[in-house]
């Protein structure tokens, strides 16, 4: 052993911590230790608390009662029978010359006029033989002014051709009974929105 | 140790880990020294040194249940410190170091030694890498051999040695160095 390690020994020998030192461990230990958990209450309990105050009660008793509303609404809407029939090519006959385009759009091979127009507007009578000779099909395009050339037509200024907005809303078709449904519930629940706002305004108000 | 202490130190740890408070107690008083001195001679602050050797002690309060013996026991509390010092201490080395002047001399045993060797020593080992420091403390504070170092800092044996070989050697060529004709 030289002088060396004997000086090491000295220099590192062991020492104590301050008098207090235990102590302190244990109050460390104490305060560090979780508590023991709060009984946590169930989602039910939470929410009959919540629901104490009459003001929240009642507006709940509210929401509910929209909301009922509201599905009642729609299932009848559903189950209803549906009174109107969509217009089908069945309709009368009694096509003149001025409503080929009824026709035409129904999708029907109901009986087409004898005369018939072309694509630049002239009327032909059907089976008139074309420049070749043969005979032209039994189709021909409908007469419809914008197919037209635009000095052959009757039309005062280009943009009186196009419907207006008016007449597009007059003549859109009704509405589904889907399309009623859906803006029915719309509105339900737009009305049950505005009386569950006005419910929680007025439980905070209570508050 | 002989048997009856041995029986005593397993049904301390027993029963600190079925909860007694007081049983822990003595644990702590039984070891807080060996704790803390580990800590003080690696990281040189008092303070520091207590705070670490507080958060040892609570760590071991958690891991009572995988204690098996006191042997084990002292073996966990030198390796968790060293491991926890030696994080201490990097992260210490961002910061300014407090002078070895300026740390207050902690209460010990009167020395019979040369205060001047003592002070160039205390300076020495500080300047010594952090592994090669723990080495030498765990050889003379501890007083274990090589291999219970090798176990306790997870290190080969060769390596352990050749620390512990290397850092006396410096020690002792900058002490000659220092303080002149010593004999060291």
């Amino acid at each position: 052993m030289s002088r060396l390690d004997d000086e090491l020994k000295v220099l590192l020998q062991r020492q104590e911590p301050s008098p207090d030192f235990t102590a302190r461990v244990l109050a460390r230990l104490n305060a560090e230790q979780p508590s023991a958990p709060l009984p946590s209450a169930n989602f039910w309990q939470r929410l009959v608390a919540y629901l104490q105050l009459p003001t929240r009660r009642w507006a709940l008793a509210t929401a509910a009662l929209l909301l009922t509303a509201a599905i009642g609404v729609v299932q009848y809407q559903r189950t209803k029978p549906h009174g109107v029939e969509p217009p089908t090519a069945s309709a009368p006959n009694n096509n003149s010359s001025s409503d080929h385009t009824s026709l035409v759009a129904s999708g029907t091979t109901a009986t087409l006029p004898d005369t018939t127009t072309d694509i630049t507007g002239v009327e032909k009578s059907v089976g008139e033989k074309n420049r070749d000779g043969e005979s032209s099909p039994s189709v021909t395009p409908v007469k419809d002014e914008k197919f037209k050339p635009y000095h052959q037509t009757n039309l005062p200024y280009r943009k009186a051709a196009s419907p207006s907005h008016e007449d597009r809303l007059a003549h859109a078709p009704p509405p589904s009974a889907g399309e009623l449904a859906k803006a029915q519930l719309m509105q339900a629940l737009f009305i049950a929105s505005a009386t569950v706002n006005e419910a929680k305004r007025l439980a905070i108000n209570d508050e | 140790m002989s048997r009856e202490i041995l029986v005593r130190a397993e049904e301390q740890i027993a029963r600190s880990a079925a909860g007694d408070q007081v049983a822990f107690a003595t644990l702590v008083r039984e070891h807080q020294g060996m704790v803390f001195s580990l800590a003080y001679h690696l990281l040189r602050d008092r303070s520091l040194a207590e705070e670490l050797a507080q958060e040892v002690f609570l760590l071991l309060h958690q891991n009572l249940s995988s204690i098996k013996s006191p042997a084990h026991l002292k073996f966990w509390l030198r390796k968790v410190t060293s491991h926890r010092s030696i994080d201490q201490m990097r992260r210490q080395q961002a910061r300014p170091q407090v002078p070895l002047d300026e740390v207050a001399e902690p209460v010990s045993v009167e020395r019979a030694t040369d205060p001047l060797l003592s002070k160039s020593l205390h300076k020495l080992i500080a300047a010594l890498p952090e592994k090669a420091r723990l080495v030498l403390i765990l050889r003379y504070q501890e007083d274990l051999e090589p291999m219970e170092i090798a176990e306790v800092l997870e290190m080969p044996l060769n390596t352990v040695k050749s620390h512990l070989r290397r850092s006396l050697a410096t020690l002792r060529e900058k002490l000659t160095r220092c303080i002149g004709e010593v004999n060291v």
